[in-house]
């Protein structure tokens, strides 16, 4: 009878798992992208100074 | 652009993903079965992780802020905004995994004790911390304000756990059904608890590592976006 | 001029400004009454124990509710008729400036209480209007007026104005707000003070840190 309560609860822990691993994946996946579109930015803007000189 | 993140970032990335590989190992392997709650008390112990570093992120904002008002450096306001909004996520996934591990345990989403009380309110300050900053242009002023707010909103997190632990020592009627339902959990064997223990300390360590991982790495992003912008003024002036 | 000369001027030219108008005080205690009638409808409060468990709680959210329409007011007017920048160019201390405008607040906010605590008392039978109680209100509004002042000066400099005030004090007002709900709730019911002296005690404790805190760091709201 608490095997059966066990097993029905797992659903729980496998989506509290899920909600860290997405959390923590979304916002490392956002700060990336971010990061790489601002290096981009950086250095054509770098490259703009640079020819203004 | 490479070497801006730099050898200790890459440290600490890869010393992140080990610690968190090892956690769910220890977690899913090694930690004993709860006697009542079964399997699902092993979200506990990354809630608890989680929560913790929620909390130690507002620390570091707190020190990072009374920073900012002594130096006027940018860079204080960088590290405290970051601690903001990881601290933000980290509650927030707390939260919910808590809220994940209370429902088959005490048949409740959620309850108003001490500690989940503490867990909104701060959460709530963070985002008026968040929507503070969203709200102003200049630079400066968003900076002092910032830092003025993580300061005195630091108070509350103390004074509203304290105020709803007496709440709760005072009218324990009021907290009858969680309280049956929070009963202590129950390992076999005495080694048991401490496997737990040892556990639970792991997942801490772990996280924080992710957290200080994260940080850096959210202080390097605005460091760059600072830059971009110095450069597109500089352009059109 | 001494310090506290300094402070009592401030309190007195606010409080002169307002007399002339009264708007504040007038919108802020029809919105009160306002409140006190939705309450009576939204919580039927019919049950004499509901109504006792209830009107601690609707009591406070009157007032924060009437306060923060009070600090809201009190500090855009500063910032539209360019006062605080008046002021600041004076040789005043600071700290004063926010005392000044603090304890201006607490007091508006007082006045509106007196009319509050006697309609809580028509409407709902409850004992309000005795000694105990009005300590309790009393030291609740100082604190609340106090942490309100200080954010309220900040977020009357945001985009979002009046809106961001609520959400930068909630939270950071809450703890106050269930020490005076519950010191309310037990000063109301007469019990002898030993039983809910707790609360009390935490009441002060927070008044006194809170205020302690934006005593210190108004000045950084205010340079420039």
């Amino acid at each position: 009878m608490s095997d059966l309560m066990g097993f029905k609860n797992a659903i729980f822990l496998v989506v509290a798992y899920g909600v860290f691993w997405a959390g923590t994946f979304i916002y490392v996946l956002t700060m990336s992208q971010r990061q790489r579109n601002l290096e981009k930015d950086l250095e054509a803007l770098e490259s703009l100074v640079q020819k203004e000189k | 652009m490479k070497q801006a993140k730099g050898r200790t970032g890459t440290v600490l990335a890869v010393a992140s993903i080990v610690l968190v590989i090892i956690s769910l190992g220890l977690v899913f392997l090694w930690a004993p079965t709860e006697l009542t709650m079964k399997e699902v008390q092993r979200i506990f112990y990354f809630h608890v992780a989680v929560d913790w570093v929620g909390f130690l992120a507002f620390f570091v904002t707190l020190v990072a802020s009374v920073m900012y008002l002594r130096t006027h450096d940018r860079k204080w306001d960088i590290v405290g905004m970051s601690s903001v909004e990881l601290g933000a996520l980290f509650l927030t996934m707390g939260a919910m995994t808590g809220s994940l591990w209370a429902r088959p345990v005490w048949n409740t989403w959620w309850t108003w004790d001490a500690r989940l009380t503490t867990v909104a309110i701060t959460w709530l300050v963070y985002l008026a911390y968040l929507m503070l900053r969203g709200a102003m242009d200049d630079p400066q002023r968003r900076a002092r304000f910032s830092a003025v707010y993580g300061i005195v909103s630091f108070v509350t997190v103390p004074l509203t756990f304290a105020s709803v632990f007496f709440l709760r020592t005072i009218h324990p009627a009021l907290f009858a059904a969680s309280s049956a339902a929070q009963g202590k959990m129950q390992f076999e064997t005495g080694l048991g608890s401490a496997k737990m223990g040892m556990t639970l300390t792991f997942c801490v360590v772990a996280f924080t590592v992710v957290y200080v991982t994260l940080l850096r790495q959210r202080i390097r992003l605005e460091h760059t976006a600072d830059r971009v912008a110095r450069l597109q003024q500089e352009l059109v002036a | 001029m001494n310090y506290l000369n300094k402070v009592a001027a401030i309190i007195a030219k606010d409080v002169a400004a307002e007399l002339r108008t009264r708007e504040m005080l007038s919108s802020m205690g029809v919105f009160s009454i306002l409140v006190i009638i939705v309450f009576n409808f939204a919580l039927e409060l019919t049950e004499r124990n509901i109504i006792e468990t209830a009107t601690p709680g609707a009591l406070w959210v009157t007032i924060i509710f009437a306060g923060m329409l009070g600090l809201n007011r009190s500090l855009s007017v500063e910032l539209d008729k360019g006062c605080l920048d008046g002021l600041l160019l004076t040789p005043v201390d600071r700290s004063a400036i926010f005392l000044g405008k603090a304890l201006g607040n607490a007091l508006f906010m007082l006045a509106v209480e007196v009319v509050v605590l006697p309609l809580f008392v028509v409407f709902f039978n409850v004992p309000f209007v005795q000694p105990w109680v009005i300590l309790v209100v009393v030291l609740g509004t100082f604190g609340f007026a106090g942490v309100g002042t200080l954010l309220s000066s900040m977020a009357v400099n945001t985009r979002a104005r009046e809106v961001m005030l609520p959400i930068l004090l909630f939270p950071v007002a809450m703890p106050e707000l269930i020490a005076a709900v519950k010191a309310t709730s037990g000063a109301m019911m007469g019990l002898p003070v030993s039983e809910w002296r707790q609360w009390l005690n935490l009441l002060i404790v927070f008044d006194v840190i809170l205020v302690t805190v934006s005593f210190m760091v108004f000045e950084y709201v205010v340079e420039e």
